[in-house]
């Protein structure tokens, strides 16, 4: 079988899961660093329902800046992104399959799991992951998260999330992940136009590592805050959580740029967390779901199992 | 005999948890069988973090005609053991399930059949699969020795240690084969958990990509890459490392590409943030670390400046004032590098990142070494100066561990500082120094704010002693060898303890030393409520008592050299000497006599040798000690088997 493209994995991934019974989400549009804090995904999580969707999603993570040098690390690759509650069993049987059905012939390639800890403070989501190598590369991660925004979910949940560049750049043997074919026969047209191309890699690098000026970052921050803030005071859930995410990815620059040391960091991000989780409050309350109880068939409720101590806030997530 | 396999598959048990969990499920499983009377005579177990199996043999056959009673049965007791296996972290899934991972099936079979049993919403099968990666072939066994050979036909060793050892094996025999050696490491037991088909091969780097410290290679590769890195012959880092893989065929090689372009890329990444670590001088973190209120940052500032102070109290105590200066200022530097990328990346090299900024800025060699040797794990300080910091700051972390108001997640209080006791007093014996740790310990409790500073001490001097203990008896030291030299002199000098232990435990087998303790204590009733007299040589009138004055004045000064020194082969040896004449000497002379002058200056005698018996090894104690600890060795050995077993 010849290599797949990336049009070509998307579509079959895409093919694979929807066979499963999952839906498709419109493309996340804002600047997350991860797929789950997408606000079509994040903002539903405590819903109670059963769902499983799939949406493209592209991530944006300034603190992987490396002017391109590194596959690995990117300011902004795409990613396919998997969400499943409740979490079910076999589960792995099937990111195995999934694999096979986007073209990697597993019966010639060493496939190994890695398990590991997630911890995405921003969101308060912490779970047990499985990172997923093919041939020694990592390619996706399989999270199990039981709690996101401090509180327990009402159903587990699974996310699996495809690195759609390297998914690629294995398959096609490419280890310049500007080089991947994206389909059409036209690569490295196809590939500036969707915004991947080492030119764009070095100048985003230039820009977070060299260029963003500290005292503009420090007045988009508060900006964005003080917008958190006027939609949560006039219960706009949706807006708030957005004007929260942007925070985060004016925090991460300005981290970035603060060398060596951000001294108000834990000060500034313990204020976005706090809209994080009133955002998610609110959404609860509106669903008619108490978010400070236990009561109900689907409360956000303060778990009172050993596991849940494990997953408690650290100091540094407060 | 009927025998019973129990599969548990699932989507990635965590790694490390696995062997405890199946030997849980066999423990449970055994112990509810044997409630409804099917004791298991033999038991195996193996584990993946794909499969938990227990196989067990010689259960008593029932009745003829009951073994449809009997399955269901075992399968009650299937039911109730995996009820019974805890996980340190749960996953949940379905309706609410809960365990290591999410369970996708269950093979349970009683003399080949099916037992009817149903857990986790799945009912159990009389079929296994092959590793998922390779295909998940199906198969039925029909016992425990088929279930075994078809997982050897997939490449699965299903006994955890086997796969280590094995994989232990070829990594060295890899190494071996290039002409290098292998960095000490518990990777391959990590592997051998993570990986059910495993196999390694060996991988190359360019020389360009090891322009990195090596501290900092090695954790890149071992940390990010799982990648077991190999020695050169002349000690450096070699340009290969050994990788794992998930399959023991043809096709793992092929895995190499992958693996060496991922390590590239590792490695640029490590190269990046040391990079931009050295743009920032030490000087100037610590000065940041100063500033701000209440953060992580600010903390760390706070314990390099009770350092210094601490640094300062140990090397007076220790006589090293040269060294002083050099540990004071390293003691400033020694969280400066906390901050750092690098250390944010690889926290286990926290103090080497900043030893080597230190060496690269040009601090001295006493400086540098003395803050890198704080953070390498397991090997002593190279320098006295770095040995004072480094006990200092464990010292300042025994204290900080013990004043903690609240609870900790995961490792408890007492176990950080039990460890963190361990490695002071595992470097101060090592290292020699003359050093009473109790006034370090004070002094370290005096420079924090506490609400109960005096129960901190008595923790933290408790937590040293355990320590002290713990070590000693990995040593092979007894209890009562250990109390009798602390009783005696106590914990002022641990090199000392350490040296009167050993000394001890060389006589354990020397029957002199009990004849010793026994005569110790005979002079301990004899001289109960004496008053302290003075000797007068003139009024020693018996032959025997002439004889053990003239043995003590002979023997005094050897003895007590002995002792000093630490020599207590010489010292058995010349106690043995007055042992003999004080032997004697209790035979045949009465110590009441009638006469008071007599008997004042038999006592004065005694109490001079009591002296040298009691000393610092506290013999009668030792001799209580071990009288106890015989009696009760004997009681055990007294019981009936049965019981015992």
């Amino acid at each position: 079988m010849p290599p797949a493209t990336v049009e070509q994995i998307l579509h079959r991934l895409a093919s694979f899961w929807e066979e499963r019974g999952s839906g498709l989400l419109p493309p996340c549009e804002l600047p997350v660093g991860f797929g789950l804090a997408a606000p079509e995904v994040f903002l539903s999580l405590f819903d109670g329902r059963a769902r499983t969707t799939h949406q493209l999603v592209a991530v944006h993570r300034p603190v992987d800046a490396r002017y391109g040098r590194s596959s690995l690390r990117m300011t902004r690759h795409l990613r396919f992104q998997l969400v499943r509650q409740p979490v079910s069993a076999g589960v792995r049987h099937e990111v195995l399959d999934s694999f096979r059905a986007a073209g990697f012939e597993l019966d010639r390639r060493d496939v190994r799991f890695v398990e590991g800890t997630t911890s995405r403070p921003e969101i308060g989501v912490r779970g047990r992951h499985q990172r997923v190598l093919i041939d020694g590369l990592p390619v996706a991660r399989m999270v199990f998260v039981e709690r996101a925004a401090g509180v327990r979910l009402p159903l587990s949940c699974l996310e699996v999330s495809y690195g759609i560049e390297r998914l690629a750049s294995v398959q096609q043997g490419h280890a310049d992940l500007f080089r991947i074919d994206w389909g059409g026969g036209h690569a490295t047209a196809r590939s500036e136009a969707e915004g991947s191309s080492a030119w764009m890699e070095e100048e985003r690098s230039r820009y977070l590592l060299e260029v963003a000026d500290v005292e503009l970052l420090r007045s988009q921050l508060e900006s964005f805050d003080q917008q958190a803030s006027r939609c949560l005071e006039a219960g706009l859930v949706l807006p708030a959580y957005e004007s929260a995410l942007r925070s985060l990815q004016v925090l991460e620059v300005l981290k970035l740029r603060s060398l060596p040391l951000l001294a108000d960091h834990d000060l500034l991000f313990g204020r976005i967390r706090r809209r994080v989780e009133r955002c998610v409050q609110l959404r609860a309350r509106r669903q008619g779901l108490d978010p400070d109880t236990r009561s109900g068939a689907h409360a956000l409720g303060v778990a009172d199992d050993p596991d849940d101590r494990q997953l408690e806030l650290t100091a540094e997530e407060r | 005999m009927s025998e019973l396999l129990v599969e548990v598959r699932g989507d990635g048990f965590p790694a490390l948890e696995i062997e405890r969990a199946t030997r849980a499920l066999k423990d449970a499983l055994v112990a509810q069988l044997r409630e409804v009377g099917m004791p298991a005579r033999q038991s195996a177990t193996g584990c993946s973090t794909q499969r938990l199996m227990v196989l067990l043999r010689g259960i008593p056959e029932g009745r003829p005609g009951n073994d449809e009673g009997r399955r269901r049965s075992v399968g009650e007791a299937l039911q109730q053991a995996l009820g019974a296996v805890r996980w340190r972290t749960n996953v949940s899934w379905g309706d609410g399930h809960r365990f290591g991972a999410p369970v996708s099936g269950l093979l349970a079979l009683l003399d080949g059949r099916l037992v009817p049993a149903r857990c986790f919403g799945i009912e159990a099968t009389d079929t296994t699969r092959g590793p998922a990666s390779l295909g998940s072939r199906v198969f039925r066994p029909r016992d425990g020795d088929e279930y075994g050979r078809f997982l050897v036909r997939q490449g699965v060793e299903v006994r955890l240690a086997a796969r280590a050892a094995r994989l232990e094996r070829a990594t060295h025999e890899l190494a071996e084969g290039l002409g290098l050696s292998v960095v000490p490491s518990d990777l391959p037991v990590r592997w051998a958990a993570s990986c059910e088909t495993p196999s390694v091969i060996a991988c190359r780097l360019e020389d360009t990509d090891l322009d990195l410290p090596a501290e900092i290679v090695a954790a890149c590769l071992a940390e990010r890459q799982g990648a077991l890195p190999l020695r050169a012959p002349d000690g450096g880092l070699a340009a290969h490392f050994v990788a794992i893989v998930d399959r023991d065929d043809e096709h793992a090689e092929r895995a190499a590409v992958g693996n060496e372009r991922a390590a590239r890329d590792h490695l640029e990444d490590a190269r990046f943030h040391w990079r931009r670590d050295a743009r920032t001088p030490l000087a100037k973190r610590i000065r940041l670390l100063s500033e701000g209120d209440d953060t992580q940052e600010t903390l760390y500032a706070r314990r390099a400046r009770r350092l210094e102070v601490l640094c300062t109290l140990i090397a007076r105590e220790l006589g090293s004032s040269e060294h002083l200066d050099a540990s004071v200022q390293a003691a400033g530097l020694l969280y400066a590098d906390r901050q750092t990328e690098t250390v944010r990346e690889f926290p286990r090299l926290a103090g080497v990142i900043g030893g080597l900024l230190a060496r690269d800025e040009g601090y001295p060699a006493s400086v540098w070494h003395a803050v890198y040797d704080s953070g390498a794990a397991g090997q002593l300080p190279r320098s006295r100066a770095g040995e004072i910091l480094y006990v200092a700051d464990r010292v300042d972390r025994v204290v900080e561990v013990l004043a903690e108001e609240e609870p900790r997640v995961g490792e408890s209080r007492g176990e950080a500082a039990d460890e963190l006791a361990r490695s002071v007093v595992d470097t101060v014996h090592r290292a020699g120094l003359e050093l009473d740790l109790a006034l370090a310990i004070a002094q370290a409790v005096r420079q924090r704010v506490l609400d109960d500073p005096s129960r901190t001490l008595s923790e933290a001097l408790k937590v040293v002693d355990r320590a002290m203990r713990g070590l000693l008896r990995e040593r092979g030291a007894h209890d009562a060898e250990i109390d009798a030299v602390l009783m005696a002199s106590g914990t002022s000098s641990i090199p000392s303890v350490f040296r009167r232990v050993s000394g001890l435990q060389g006589l354990r087998l020397d029957g002199r030393l009990t004849d010793l303790a026994a005569n110790a204590r005979r002079l301990r009733d004899v001289l109960l409520e004496s008053r302290e007299v003075e000797l007068d040589p003139e009024l020693l009138e018996e032959p025997a008592e002439r004889e053990l004055h003239q043995t003590w004045i002979g023997y005094e000064a050897r003895i007590r050299q002995s002792l000093d020194e630490g020599r207590f082969d010489r010292w058995l040896d010349a106690m043995a000497v007055l042992d003999q004449a004080l032997q004697r000497f209790l035979g045949n002379v009465l110590v009441h006599d009638a006469n008071e002058a007599l008997q004042r200056n038999r006592l004065a005698l005694l109490q001079e040798l009591q002296r040298a018996y009691a000393g610092p090894l506290r013999l009668v104690e030792l001799h209580a000690t071990s009288t106890k600890t015989a009696r009760s060795g004997q009681r055990a050995a007294s019981r009936p088997a049965a019981a015992s077993g």
